[in-house]
């Protein structure tokens, strides 16, 4: 369990950071904190209202900049990283934050 | 779970011609835009629509234990399924406390159980097919026919989304194995062609619960089928076929013989089952977002089962042939402002043989030939403002057996926030009954059947009784809020049900016979909580409460329906793991149900008042490779089992010999394995 904490005095470090993410959805949510679900993150929650990701990693084995660049790498700005065309280009419409794009309800295909 | 497909599908949403959803929702600035198509929850609750819904995809039916359609909803107490009877197999599908036959149930918008497979149909459709199902709750809509009362669940098979070749299969330590497999072949970009092919076998008998019995009969069913499905600019539809044929064998295994031939058993039950259906659907898209849709069915189902006594020659036998024919035309006409019509005309016609025989000191065969001819019309309107959707539609149709009649329909949605929504609905419906069809497992027993009363002219009128007529109505409430950082869904709502004219199966005033009777003043009342919640990423919890009361005149008094429980709960837990292993569970908790009434029984004979609490608990782990999943588990991990589901089954030439009083699985824990293998 990369990110259980109790009883190991040694050298696992937790730290929670919070980090300004540009987005506009729901589904952005779900491409951000799927991103970051990997080894060593131990949680990331992004709020879609105040752009905010609150990120709980082992600063022991990564850096917060890794952080930034996974983020960077899906398509999304941070306040460190802007984001790579690549995955900026592989934003759907409703995602694509900076021509001010917002999602409305989650539609359902029938 | 969350699984998401990243990238985007683009879809012109013509399907949505005949769609349910689109009948009802009025988010029609979708139409002739590309739509985003992501894979979503496996499970939904979804308060958009002007029509409240809830969707399972695939995903969530991997969550149960085992394979067909009527399994699928463990996972749910919005449709409840249990046993009938302990030799059949047979399961019993309700919502809103009430039996399936109010239940629309379809596979694309066609007819897919009706009439004659009421009972068997659900258990007929293999699981792997399916893409998704739709359940709404209530009257629903008027363009989908009358029929329905207390709600509609349509069955999406994979098509589009088919994979070009997907082959499953699954095994259990009780000898049931299932194999299915789906090819899809893309002849042009305008032509798809999907085939499928399913097969399930159950070779050996049990005996778990040592009754005598057989705890789930041996069957054999076989079906296939096949869909073309154009796409033009102007015009899109599909043909196709299915064809079912479904053999059941139980009875008494105490006296079978070495090669388990069921034919030796003292009392045996057999059942064969054939259904063919053919389909079409067309649609022709106008200028400004208007469209013609077209959908024209045939239906036939052959029935035949026997329910015999060896020795003392006791025994009945059942033969049922339903074909049924259908069209529909319609016409979507968008009067612009968020304002749209659809109107259309329906023309049904049902040919059905009855033909039974009780055996008992002498032979008493009673033969029930009906065809009804049906023409009606239908128009719906919706309108919608920034945040009101509302959603009025009715109907006229002629039967030629029981004249002119009228359905109205009607849904309100109410926007509050932005994640709250309030649905109101209410609406009628009514139907032609199939009485044998609806019960013929109640016919595994030696109660003789009896009509208490009927209105006369037997083969102009189905049985010589009324149509059933009901009328629904219901409110929810579906909120969205933020937990623990995730999404969170709660969902209430409650649902009355009034019957002007049900025909009950009455169980309790004799128990040598089984009395059909018109009542009115039947209901049902029925309540449910659904939270489904999102501890931490990978993780849902889902807990779902059901309250119902649905109360019949039997035995001269109002009581709740026979082995219904007041109280229901599912819980749902399911969990992934980054390296693609999944876990779930479900547990159910069914509260104590009544028996029918047992003062006329002999004292050696009678049961408590109440069944116990009844908890059945599945576990399933499985993972995911590329194009492999492995699967297996346990289904009712706690090995419960009801001893007793068969009155008398230590002699079935006993008066009071009853197939039917099973509450509670009578096979006990069995484990399965199972594998997909998937090629896109």
């Amino acid at each position: 369990m990369a990110c259980v904490s109790f009883n190991m005095p040694n050298k696992r470090k937790i730290v929670t950071t919070t980090i300004k993410v540009e987005g506009s959805c729901g589904m952005c949510k779900d491409r951000i904190e799927e991103a970051l679900d990997v080894k060593y993150i131990c949680k990331a929650i992004w709020n879609v209202d105040s752009e905010n990701l609150v990120v709980k990693y082992r600063a022991d084995k990564m850096d917060e900049i890794q952080i930034h660049n996974i983020v960077a790498g899906v398509g999304h700005d941070t306040d460190k990283v802007k984001a790579t065309d690549k995955g900026y280009a592989n934003l759907p419409g409703c995602c694509r934050y900076r021509e001010g794009a917002k999602c409305g309800h989650e539609k359902e295909d029938w | 779970m969350r699984t998401r497909k990243r990238g985007l599908v683009a879809l012109i949403t013509f399907c949505s011609t005949f769609s349910l959803k689109s009948q009802i929702d009025t988010n029609r600035k979708f139409i002739d835009t590309v739509k985003i198509n992501q894979e979503q929850d496996a499970y939904r609750i979804n308060g958009i629509g002007g029509i409240k819904s809830e969707i399972l995809n695939k995903d969530e039916f991997k969550k149960a234990a085992c394979c067909t359609l009527s399994e699928s909803f463990e996972s749910t107490n919005t449709v409840e399924v249990a046993s009938t009877d302990g030799v059949s197999g047979v399961k019993k599908v309700q919502m809103l406390g009430l039996a399936s036959k109010y239940v629309l149930i379809s596979r694309n918008q066609m007819t897919l159980i009706r009439g004659v497979n009421t009972l068997d149909g659900m258990t007929e459709i293999p699981g792997p097919m399916v893409e998704n199902v739709y359940v709404a709750k209530g009257a629903g809509s008027v363009t989908n026919g009358y029929e329905s009362i207390t709600g509609g669940i349509d069955v999406a098979l994979k098509l589009k989304k088919a994979p070009h070749l997907f082959i499953n299969g699954y095994y259990n330590n009780q000898s049931r194995n299932e194999q299915n497999i789906i090819w899809r072949e893309d002849i042009n970009k305008n032509l798809i062609n999907v085939a499928y092919g399913h097969r399930m076998g159950m070779r050996m008998p049990v005996d778990n619960n040592k009754d005598g019995f057989a705890d789930m009969p041996l069957n054999n069913m076989l079906r296939i089928g096949d869909v073309l499905k154009f796409q033009g600019n102007r015009i899109e539809g599909m043909v196709g076929f299915t064809y079912l044929d479904y053999e059941t064998q139980s009875g008494q295994i105490s006296s079978w013989n070495e090669e388990f031939a069921p034919r030796s058993a003292n009392y045996r039950y057999s059942n064969s089952h054939q259904n063919l259906q053919l389909f079409g659907k067309l649609g022709i898209f106008l200028p400004k977002g208007n469209s013609i849709g077209n959908i024209f069915q045939f239906n036939s189902n052959d029935q035949s089962m026997t329910m015999v006594n060896n020795s003392p020659g006791i025994g009945r036998s059942l033969t049922m042939n339903q074909d049924h024919y259908r069209y529909i035309g319609m016409f979507a006409y968008n009067l612009g402002n968020e304002l749209e019509t659809k109107s259309g005309i329906e023309l049904n016609r049902d040919e059905m043989k009855d033909d039974y025989t009780e055996v008992r000191s002498r032979s008493n065969r009673s033969r029930f030939n009906r065809v009804e001819n049906v023409v009606g019309v239908f128009t719906e309107w919706s309108k919608e403002w920034e945040k009101t959707t509302l959603v009025l539609g009715g109907r006229a149709d002629y039967s030629d057996l029981y004249g002119l009649f009228f359905t109205p329909r009607l849904h309100i949605r109410q926007e509050l926030t932005e994640d709250q929504s309030i649905h109101f609905q209410a609406g009628g419906g009514r139907r032609t009954p199939f009485v044998f069809a609806e019960n013929f497992p109640y016919l595994i027993s030696n109660r003789s059947l009896r009509f208490s009363d009927t209105i006369g002219g037997i083969n102009n009128r189905a049985y010589g009784q009324n149509q059933e007529i009901g009328y629904n109505t219901g409110v929810s409430y579906t909120a969205k809020f933020n937990m623990f950082g995730h999404t969170s869904t709660l969902s209430t709502d409650v649902f009355f049900t009034y019957f002007q004219n049900q025909l009950v199966l009455d169980r309790d005033s004799d128990p040598t016979e089984l009395l059909v009777s018109a009542q009115k003043g039947t209901y049902s009342n029925v309540a449910q909580v659904d939270w489904i919640v999102v501890p931490r990423r990978r993780m849902e919890y889902h807990f779902s409460y059901r309250y119902a009361r649905a109360m019949q005149k039997t035995n001269g008094q109002w009581q709740q329906q026979v082995f219904q429980s007041p109280h229901r709960f599912v819980n749902v837990l399911s969990h992934k793991t980054r390296s693609k292993w999944s876990f779930n569970s479900i547990w159910q908790i069914n509260s104590p149900s009544r028996y029918p009434n047992s003062e006329k029984l002999p004292t050696n004979l009678r049961r408590a008042d109440k069944t116990p609490w009844l908890h059945v608990v599945n576990v399933l782990v499985q993972k995911t490779m590329k194009s492999w999943e492995i699967y297996g588990g346990v289904e009712n991990i706690l090995n419960v089992r009801q001893v007793n589901p068969i009155m008398a089954s230590d002699d079935p030439t006993n008066p009071f010999f009853d197939a039917a009083y099973a509450w509670g699985p009578a096979n006990g824990i069995n484990a399965f394995l199972g594998f997909r293998y998937t090629l896109k």
